[in-house]
């Protein structure tokens, strides 16, 4: 008889089951801990984080750490998966020639055509039938800016729209004779050129412009021929969907989208290799993936994103193991298209336009993670005899089989940070698995890329919990419609913002972005990743490849819990006819703990034991 | 008529200052954000009004004999059809924002009108209409720092005078403390 601590050492969790071993098959758990895994898994650092699990987990039992017969640590799977994102297209003014952006209060309404021209040159000018757009800077006050254009405009002056520095647009137009549509908040004004044709459009509330979008209507505008209307297609583009907007027609008005070569990636088959450049788009990847399966080795080209991620992971996974850099082979990845706000470059308000991208995940394994050390380690801190129980994989089937209502023919999936797993046993406790690239963290940075963050914590909370709009200071609307009160107001900083249900309150966030936008952003990036890879990975394990050949399947680890993502992969799943659930680990644990149990209930299989 | 739409009319205890319609009584319903102003001189109270004008959203301003300015803000947002009311006390020196389902004391926000440039007073202008709107509030840490607004000194310093002041005022304060 003796205490029994089985130990799983995740990327992100470090997991603990005790246990009271009484005799063979007989173990009764006690107690179960969760904390934060320190350091990269297989490392020395993880003996920290492990030694805080076992105190979590003794605490309320009253039991001292030497009073365990046996620490029982997962054998890890070596697999480590990072991501890149590699860009396709851009959008590049050489020269400043449009503004596009949606100040929350335009002035005035329609479209003005004419030349730039400064507030102050106007009185110089006199009155004949050229049109004129007025650039009013920030230095000007508006009730001065609104007397000159009435004045102006009483001698005869034709203004036809205003670009704005300040936040005055309508405070302007108010004080104007009659309106003219008008463009404020332009950070850059002193990079607007002067004496060049113009085009200024607002639309009204609750609309967007319409003209300056449509690349014929400015060619109509400006008379451009059709190799110029080739050029600004992409400035009618970046355009689209916004309230207002200004183009402005430069002699070298240089305006295009770049395409960026974006490395190639060498697929290595047993028996092809195939060459795919990455622009050609994520579907492109894939399919060919597909081809060369099984695949041996996937390289990138030197010196792009794609390529210095594969190195990343190549020179890590050396590191951990003590192998050459060369020795390690990239061995799956997972390609997603993607739409990337960029700034563009030479803008005047500070616009973004969509550029097309590519995210990469890549993962590579290898034979063996350095447990062994990692347990001796652990044995001389706490001076308990400690031991390597068992292949994760295994160790993780045997403990979700420990859920109500499953049996063999099973099959796992745990949607980790890095990588997605999968592990099947058959009727004959015969068990395959497979590791895939790209898991929580790729959903993450597409997230981030998406909506433009450039903020990882705050991707990583928009994938972790649900929004909420903050309606009034008494009431917010959950995404789902629902409406929640409280008593106490509301901070004033959250009024009126899409909000991140974090676990330590409301995150309040900076976008302007519609809330349906960005929960429809982060459902495709779970499906685009957590979806795809499931039955990907299923199909891996599957007796002849066949998903509706496996009966249950069960969701393990972390991801189970999330909030959305064990629905998405059951409706994915229901179409094969296949049980799919969340674990619940011996009744109780959901899908945490699956593999701490499993190493306990395999040690007591095998009681008593030459260990221990 | 030159006026803007937004900015109506001003009036004082007895009545409306200028002429147009006869729209000032107590029980009006209008669907403005009030304000309510003691000893304060209309040129103060303007730039709340070119806050809320920005905004496309009406206000008008009463100016009363009696109250502190959390307490006017509050009479001012009960009266208010938006919710939203403005208290402004001169004597007090004093600024308050309020919205009707706060607590009377608990005001959204409050200014010391010494301590506050112009540009100041029309966030919170436009903050009482964003309160109206239900779209995010202005916080003047979040404005774009001097690096990205060209001209920045001009953006916060309109009246050169108000940039003097604030020079002596700082001063003063620095030979205060000596």
């Amino acid at each position: 008889m003796g205490y029994v601590a089985g130990v799983d050492v995740g990327n992100n969790t470090t997991e603990v089951a005790i246990a009271q071993v009484k005799g063979k098959g007989d173990a009764r758990f006690l107690s179960s801990a969760i904390v934060r895994t320190v350091g990269i898994k297989g490392t020395l650092s993880n003996v920290m984080g492990i030694i805080e699990a076992l105190d979590q987990a003794l605490k309320p039992l009253e039991i001292k750490r030497k009073e365990l017969s046996v620490v029982l640590l997962n054998e890890a799977t070596p697999v480590i998966g990072d991501i890149a994102m590699e860009t396709i297209t851009e959008t590049v003014i050489t020269e400043s020639a449009m503004i596009g952006h949606n100040p929350s209060t335009p002035g005035g309404q329609g479209l003005g055509l004419g030349h730039t021209i400064g507030l102050h040159q106007m009185d110089s000018v006199s009155a004949n039938e050229e049109q004129w757009i007025v650039i009013i800077p920030g230095t000007v006050d508006f009730r001065d800016a609104a007397e000159r254009l009435n004045r102006a405009r009483s001698r005869g002056l034709k203004i036809t729209g205003g670009i704005v520095q300040k936040d005055d647009g309508v405070l302007i137009n108010n004080r104007l004779h009659k309106p003219i549509p008008m463009v404020d908040e332009v950070k850059y004004i002193d990079r607007v050129p002067l004496q060049m044709p113009a085009a200024v459009e607002v639309a009204g509330p609750g609309r967007t412009i319409e003209k300056l979008s449509n690349p014929y209507d400015i060619a109509t505008l400006f008379h451009l021929d059709p190799a110029q209307t080739r050029q600004i297609v992409p400035i009618a583009r970046a355009l689209m969907g916004t309230r207002s907007a200004v183009v402005i027609k430069t002699p070298r008005g240089d305006i295009e989208e770049r395409r960026i070569p974006a490395g190639k990636i060498t697929l290595i088959g047993h028996r092809q290799k195939v060459e795919v450049p990455v622009e050609e788009g994520a579907d492109a990847i894939m399919a060919k993936v597909a081809e060369v399966y099984p695949l041996e080795e996937i390289q990138a080209e030197r010196g792009t994103n794609v390529g210095g991620m594969f190195e990343q992971v190549r020179k890590v996974m050396a590191d951990l193991t003590d192998q050459p850099v060369s020795a390690v082979r990239v061995q799956d990845i997972l390609a997603v298209d993607t739409l990337k706000p960029q700034k563009v470059l030479g803008s005047l308000a500070g616009e973004y336009a969509l550029g097309n991208a590519v995210g990469l995940a890549a993962m590579v394994e290898t034979h063996k993670l350095p447990m062994q050390r990692l347990a001796r380690k652990l044995e001389e801190e706490i001076l308990v005899p400690t031991v390597v129980g068992g292949v994760e994989a295994e160790m993780a089937i045997r403990g979700a089989l420990t859920t109500p209502g499953t049996q063999p023919p099973l099959a796992i999936v745990d949607l980790g940070g890095g990588s997605t797993d999968a592990s099947l046993i058959n009727e004959a406790r015969e068990i395959r698995s497979t590791h895939l690239a790209g898991a929580g963290d790729m959903v993450t940075l597409l997230i981030d890329t998406e909506l433009g963050l450039e903020d990882r914590e705050l991707a990583e909370n928009i994938k972790r919990y649900p929004l909420a709009k903050v309606e009034t200071l008494f009431h917010m609307r959950h995404e789902d419609g629902s409406v929640q009160f409280f008593h106490e107001p509301l901070d004033p900083r959250l009024f009126g913002r899409v909000v991140v249900l974090g676990e330590n309150g409301p995150i309040p966030m900076e976008t302007r972005e519609m809330l349906p936008k960005i929960v429809a952003v982060r459902q495709q990036a779970k499906k685009k990743v957590f979806v795809r890879n499931a039955l990907r990975a299923l199909e891996k394990v599957a007796p002849a490849g066949n998903i509706r050949l496996i009966s249950f399947v069960v969701l393990v680890g972390g991801s189970g819990l999330d909030f959305e993502i064990p629905k998405m992969i059951s409706d994915a799943l229901f179409e094969y006819g296949v049980v799919t659930g969340r674990a619940n680990v011996r009744e109780i644990e959901g899908p945490r703990n699956a593999v701490a149990t499993g190493l306990v209930l395999a040690y007591a299989e095998g009681w008593p034991h030459a260990y221990g | 008529m030159l006026l803007p739409p937004a900015l109506c009319l001003l009036t004082r205890k007895g009545g409306p200052m200028h002429m147009a319609e006869n729209w000032s009584t107590a029980d009006d319903r209008r669907p403005v954000v009030r304000i309510m102003t003691l000893q304060v001189s209309a040129q103060e109270a303007m730039p709340i009004l070119w806050g809320l004008e920005e905004e496309g959203i009406p206000a008008d301003i009463h100016e009363v004999s009696d109250g502190g300015a959390v307490a006017l803000a509050k009479q001012a947002a009960d009266m208010s059809p938006l919710n939203v009311g403005i208290g402004m006390n001169g004597a007090e020196g004093i600024v308050a924002l309020h919205h009707r389902d706060l607590p009377g004391e608990q005001p959204l926000f409050t200014l010391a009108m010494k301590d506050v440039q112009t540009v100041q007073f029309r966030i919170l202008g436009a903050n009482a209409a964003r309160l109206v709107k239900g779209e995010p509030l202005v916080f003047q840490d979040e404005l774009p720092s001097a690096g990205e607004v060209n001209h920045s000194e001009d953006f916060f310093y309109n009246d050169p005078n108000e940039l003097v002041d604030l020079i002596v005022r700082v001063v003063l304060e620095l030979l205060a403390k000596e």
